[in-house]
């Protein structure tokens, strides 16, 4: 095993505490980086996508444009190459009893509770003792965020490529509700390794919307660990658009009596595109409910990957838990690997699992097509509506317009990939 | 000139032939009707005029006021104004009605190079039509075909073809699945559809329909054969002596 050190990827930041990056260090240290031979990352050969060196950018050197707001009505945070810029954020109007800020001004007591550092996760581990910003996000009991929240990451490019280690660390307490846009851009070769924390206290409800459209050589690693009290509700909708490698990871713990996860995502890609959703979701408390719907299309030489187990502990009686992965290939060297899992260990339960991975059906392109639709209109109606499904899971209004409009982007240069 | 003239047409099937040389003539204006037992090859005619994969043409031709469809793709034929009532139309999920509907209709007015139509100038000739065919707004919201009744599925394919105005509809079983009211508002619109300058081709196991939609010609196909031709008359002939009196067809 080749030893790792950290001076590949920038170096130490600032971290939470002296304890936890020893930790992080340590473990990073004895396991060195993912391979394919790792239980979890089969499918996702992420070595070879990360380059020799990255730096910890210094001060970003430019301002992005507009277009990274999504056209959305939001409080704003923006991060560039993984620092908040405060000059381009906008936290007003949220409301009583909501706190939103950057990570720098101080961290949170709870911090790396629930993302924790071990071997197995490199990735959380260099962010954990790496990173230098982020965003706080509180919401008191009962109390709601009057708007979005919309945090977005930006990566400008810099001398050498760059390393990002955003850190997102969320708490609703009991009742309390928020929606959370999250958005990724960016040019150059870079690689995103952030961490999400987010913890739901009892009825607390949080609809998160993440759109993910790095670049070509980019190498974005999301690990995202969720705590959910008694009735919680966490709906997320998630799309993987970008042209470089991706991989969401979410582990979610429903422990409190009729908490529910909802996860509804999208990867779209061609070319080298590789797309990983990986989850672990435990149900620990009876009740408990979860579904989890993803959809790939893929054109070129795109991966997609779809690992999802679903754990039902001793005692989680009453545990409806649902997932479906559905893969569409466009050409003859794309690939997925859908692998979805349960494991039972309580009695009156509900568990469901699909996967199916497929071109595009015959028989309902000869039907339209025998409608005067050509060919390629007949094709883009069936994988719009393929991808229809997630969109439908956004909320209405501002949020599935956004999604909406980067899903056409995304298929347009799709389409231009694939000729029929 | 016959609108529709098939000459000598063979069809294989995954290696099997399955028309063995089909020879009909429709004139503008007229009715036809193909009937046979199951296994005869009717649907497989109709499929292999509209184009389906899987149905090799192996020998002769099928023209459209002189355009050989043959030579043509599926949407290109149906631009040609070839429409195809399905027996079994296809659910498509995630499509919707309308956007289904204003898509088809839009690449036909395209092909005769006119303007397309807009949203709300299509909902208010789309609903005017639907309406005589009792489809409803919900019908149309919905997903093609998507859980939609037998009887929903026919009417919808009469009014895609009420949509189109075609040239030559060829009716694949559209009796089939349905219950007597049902078979009533279909034929209905089918007939309302029939005109001095359409053609269509009827094709059907059961005499019952032809009550409804009476053919100028009757047809009597059997083991991939045209074995017999006439009148309407024809039909109540088959309905009290059976197809197995015919030639080729099984018992």
């Amino acid at each position: 095993m080749k030893p790792l050190t950290l001076d590949r990827f920038g170096g130490v930041g600032t971290p939470a505490s002296a304890a936890l990056s020893s930790a992080a260090l340590r473990a990073i240290v004895a396991h060195g980086l993912p391979t394919t031979k790792w239980e979890g990352w089969r499918f996702t050969p992420v070595e070879r996508r990360l380059q020799p060196d990255y730096r910890l950018a210094s001060e970003p050197v430019s301002s992005p444009d507009a277009s990274s707001h999504l056209g959305l009505n939001a409080a704003k945070l923006v991060l560039v190459n993984g620092r908040l810029r405060s000059e381009l954020s906008d936290l007003s109007g949220l409301g009583r009893g909501v706190e939103l800020r950057g990570l720098a001004k101080g961290l949170p007591p709870e911090l790396g509770a629930l993302a924790k550092v071990d071997g197995g996760r490199p990735f959380v581990g260099m962010n954990t003792a790496c990173f230098t910003d982020g965003v706080l996000l509180h919401v008191g009991a009962g109390a709601s965020a009057a708007r979005v929240i919309h945090v977005v990451s930006l990566a400008v490019p810099g001398e050498a490529p760059t390393v990002l280690y955003p850190r997102l660390s969320i708490m609703l307490e009991a009742g309390a509700r928020a929606t959370l846009v999250e958005s990724h851009q960016g040019v150059g070769a870079y690689l995103t390794a952030i961490v999400s924390e987010i913890e739901l206290g009892e009825g607390a409800e949080l609809t998160h919307l993440r759109l993910q459209q790095d670049g070509a050589d980019s190498v974005h690693i999301a690990h995202t660990a969720l705590a959910l009290a008694a009735n919680a509700s966490y709906a997320a909708t998630a799309f993987s658009l970008g042209q470089g490698l991706a991989r969401h990871e979410l582990h979610a713990r429903l422990i409190g009596e009729g908490a529910r996860f909802d996860l509804s995502a999208a990867s779209l890609g061609g070319g080298r595109g590789h797309y990983d959703v990986t989850t672990t979701v435990e149900h620990l408390a009876r009740a408990t409910q979860s579904r989890q719907k993803v959809k790939c299309v893929l054109a070129g030489r795109g991966r997609g990957v779809y690992q999802g187990k679903v754990m039902v502990a001793r005692g989680a009686m009453k545990t409806d838990a649902h997932q479906i992965a559905r893969a569409l290939l466009l050409s003859p060297e794309a690939e997925a690997d859908l692998k979805p899992e349960l494991e039972i260990f309580a009695d009156d339960v509900k568990c469901g699992h699909g996967a199916t991975v497929g071109e595009l059906e015959s028989e309902p392109l000869f039907y339209l097509r025998s409608r005067g639709i050509a060919l390629a209109d007949a094709r883009r109606l069936l994988i719009e509506a393929f991808v229809g499904e997630v969109l439908d899971a956004v909320p209405e209004g501002d949020l599935r317009d956004a999604a909406g409009r980067a899903v056409a982007a995304s298929l347009a240069s799709l389409f231009a990939e694939v000729r029929p | 000139m016959a609108l529709l003239q098939i000459e000598g047409l063979k069809v294989a099937v995954a290696g099997k032939e399955i028309l063995r040389g089909i020879d009909l003539e429709l004139v503008p204006g007229q009715v036809h009707a193909i009937m046979g037992p199951n296994g005869s090859g009717k649907s497989t005619l109709a499929y292999a005029i509209a184009g389906r994969e899987g149905y090799e043409v192996t020998g002769g031709r099928a023209l459209l006021d002189g355009t050989d469809l043959l030579e043509l793709e599926p949407e290109e034929r149906a631009r040609a104004g070839l429409f195809l009532a399905f027996q079994y139309p296809v659910e498509i999920a995630g499509v919707g009605g309308v956007t289904f509907l204003k898509t088809a209709y839009n690449a036909l007015r395209k092909e005769r190079g006119e303007s397309e139509l807009d949203a709300m100038q299509f909902l208010k000739l789309v609903r005017a039509k639907a309406t005589a065919l009792g489809v409803g707004d919900d019908m149309l919201k919905r997903a093609v075909n998507s859980g939609f009744s037998g009887g929903e599925k026919k009417r919808f394919e009469i009014l895609q073809m009420a949509l189109l105005e075609p040239r030559v509809a060829v009716l694949d079983e559209t009796d089939s699945g349905l219950d007597i009211d049902a078979l009533k508002v279909v034929a209905g619109g089918v007939n309302a559809l029939r005109s001095p300058t359409r053609s269509m081709l009827v094709i059907t196991h059961y005499q019952r329909l032809l009550d409804y939609i009476v053919p100028d010609v009757i047809h009597v196909m059997a083991a991939g054969r045209i074995v017999r031709s006439g009148g309407k008359e024809l039909a109540l002939e088959l309905e009290s002596t059976g197809y197995a009196a015919h030639a080729g067809a099984p018992a």
